[in-house]
């Protein structure tokens, strides 16, 4: 069985989290450079405010309303997010990450089981333990377990799709809001008469083949509770994370070590094939939750690169590091995990660089950019080693920055 | 042939009788941290906990996951703030107590934001 797990208001609910002054108030997130509305919570909707708004339009106006502004705080919504896996990953056997605020959990499918009541109860643990609200949709395929985590907001949360009347469900559920079909795919199904998600159920595999490539095929049998998309992949995905779970316990750090460098090798090659630069390294360590063998233990680090890269020293070294201090002697582990966030394009590489030597290529696109930056901006733009410690977020316009209330002693919140 | 990273020394002589009994630094982490993802670290800020010890500008470990009882240090929302008080039992109802007698009632509009399981203080 699938579980898709939504935080609700992702950034603006780990902003609010930290300011007990702003529970009940309107939110908005901006996007790097302060350029527009990323994220708003839903005070922030019902004042008129949308996503993609441009932030010089709507500045007088959110002031005049008095909506809290922030720039986006990486820092932070990368931790909140580990964290977030963290729990799930003591709670079910196979999670995988989609997205910063978006998971899917797989689990089996017993006789008898009590979905929902797992749900609830992911759903209460994550609130209990993180503070942040998350809504939960559950059916035996990805597209309808994404279908009922969007009916579940506004039904209490948790929704299981067996418990569902699927024709009226579907009924009521435009066609152009399933999972995977974008707008021009909705104005194709529209010339066939199609607007809703149950009349794109009933349509004929052969012609969604024909006229909405493969991917469509799939959604349609998806919509049917045949499980068609195993592995996810965007044209450009949001994180990118690599892991496996070992055959057989492990104990000892070398041994997790070479299993992390693995997958950060992986990760980093797929960083490079899309043209990504990632900002942040997350690494978790975990014991599996069915083993009654030895005490548990579940555990996650963040760390940002002192810039978005894609340079495989700099990641793994960084992924190395972090595993280090996650590790405890003790345990059986069951799984590492690398998670390369806050994904970027990277403009500055060119892919054909890649076909040759990694290494050399890329130091030299570095230099390139190092030397262009330099001359455009003056000397000591761009500096390396300690002396740019200070000088970081560069190039960055983050006037309403938060602080980093979970990662950083200076920024941890104040209590009374 | 396996190669590791070139930072490591080369071993030559007899190997260390230590060798595999080396210590790990102590980790406080592992002191204070049972819970990592339900844990946040606070400064406190006020005075009226020094009876319990607790001194203006002292680091909290705060873990959400572990359930507030009467006699805790909880943090709690309270006029947009965040405020530390010791969880106390008022007869049927709790309430949050400083070390000053004053006494604020838990209602049902009260958020407590998680229980202090250390304080980390720097001399």
């Amino acid at each position: 069985m699938i579980f898709h797990i939504d935080a609700n208001s992702f950034y603006a609910s780990c902003e609010r989290l930290f300011r007990p002054d702003l529970a009940g108030k309107p939110i908005v997130v901006l996007s790097n450079n302060d350029g527009i509305v990323i994220a708003l919570n839903d005070e922030a909707k019902e004042k008129g405010f949308r996503r993609g708004d441009a932030w010089f339009k709507i500045a007088e106006e959110c002031d005049r309303k008095g909506i809290s502004v922030f720039s986006s705080n990486y820092t932070l919504y990368a931790d909140m997010s580990a964290r977030l896996v963290t729990i799930y990953s003591r709670l079910c056997p196979e999670v995988e990450i989609y997205s910063i605020d978006e998971c899917f959990l797989y689990y089996p499918d017993w006789k008898c089981p009590d979905f929902a009541g797992i749900g609830t109860h992911l759903r209460n643990t994550v609130l209990k333990e993180t503070g942040m609200p998350v809504s939960v949709g559950i059916a035996p395929t990805r597209t309808l377990a994404k279908l009922c985590n969007k009916l579940a907001k506004k039904r209490g949360g948790v929704l299981y799709w067996g418990d569902l009347d699927a024709d009226r469900e579907l009924g009521n559920y435009p066609a152009g809001d399933v999972w995977g079909i974008g707008w021009s795919k909705e104005t194709l199904l529209r010339r066939h008469g199609i607007r809703t998600a149950a009349e794109l159920r009933k349509f004929p595999l052969d012609l969604a083949k024909r006229y909405l490539t493969v991917n469509g095929f799939r959604t349609v049998q998806e919509l049917n509770g045949i499980p068609a998309i195993d592995r996810i992949e965007p044209a450009r995905r949001q994180n990118i994370c690599t892991s496996k779970s070992f055959g057989e316990p492990v104990t000892d750090l070398a041994s997790l070590e070479e299993a992390l460098t693995e997958y950060s090798h992986e990760a980093v090659s797929r960083l490079r094939e899309q043209h990504s630069a990632a900002r942040f390294v997350s690494v978790y360590l975990m014991t599996s939750p069915w083993d009654e063998a030895g005490p548990q233990y579940f555990n996650q680090l963040s760390a940002a690169l002192p810039s978005p890269g894609c340079y495989l020293p700099d990641i793994l070294g960084t992924a190395l590091g972090l595993l280090r201090r996650l590790y405890r002697e003790g345990y059986r582990y069951r799984k590492v995990m690398v998670n390369l966030l806050g994904l970027e394009e990277d403009t500055v590489l060119q892919g054909d660089l890649f076909r040759t030597d990694p290494a050399r290529p890329e130091r030299r696109a570095l230099m390139d950019c190092f030397d262009a930056i330099n001359s455009r901006y003056g000397r000591n733009t761009l500096t390396l080693g300690p002396f740019s410690a200070g000088n970081r977020g560069w190039n960055m316009q983050r006037r309403f920055l938060s602080p980093a209330y979970t990662t950083d002693l200076a920024g941890i919140p104040e209590v009374h | 042939m396996e190669k590791r990273q070139g930072n490591m020394a080369t071993e030559t002589g007899f190997p260390s009788p230590a060798r595999g009994y080396e210590a790990t630094t102590i980790d406080l982490n592992s002191l204070l941290v049972h819970n990592p993802p339900a844990t946040f670290f606070m400064r406190m800020q006020g005075v009226q906990l020094v009876y319990r010890g607790v001194l203006p500008e002292d680091l909290l470990v705060v873990d959400r996951s572990r359930p507030p009882v009467a006699g805790c240090l909880v943090v709690f929302r309270q006029d947009g703030e965040f405020t530390c008080r010791e969880l106390v039992r008022d007869g049927e109802q709790y309430a949050f107590a400083d070390g000053c007698g004053e006494r604020v009632a838990v209602n049902g509009e009260t958020e407590i934001f998680g229980t202090v399981t250390g304080v980390v203080r720097k001399l």
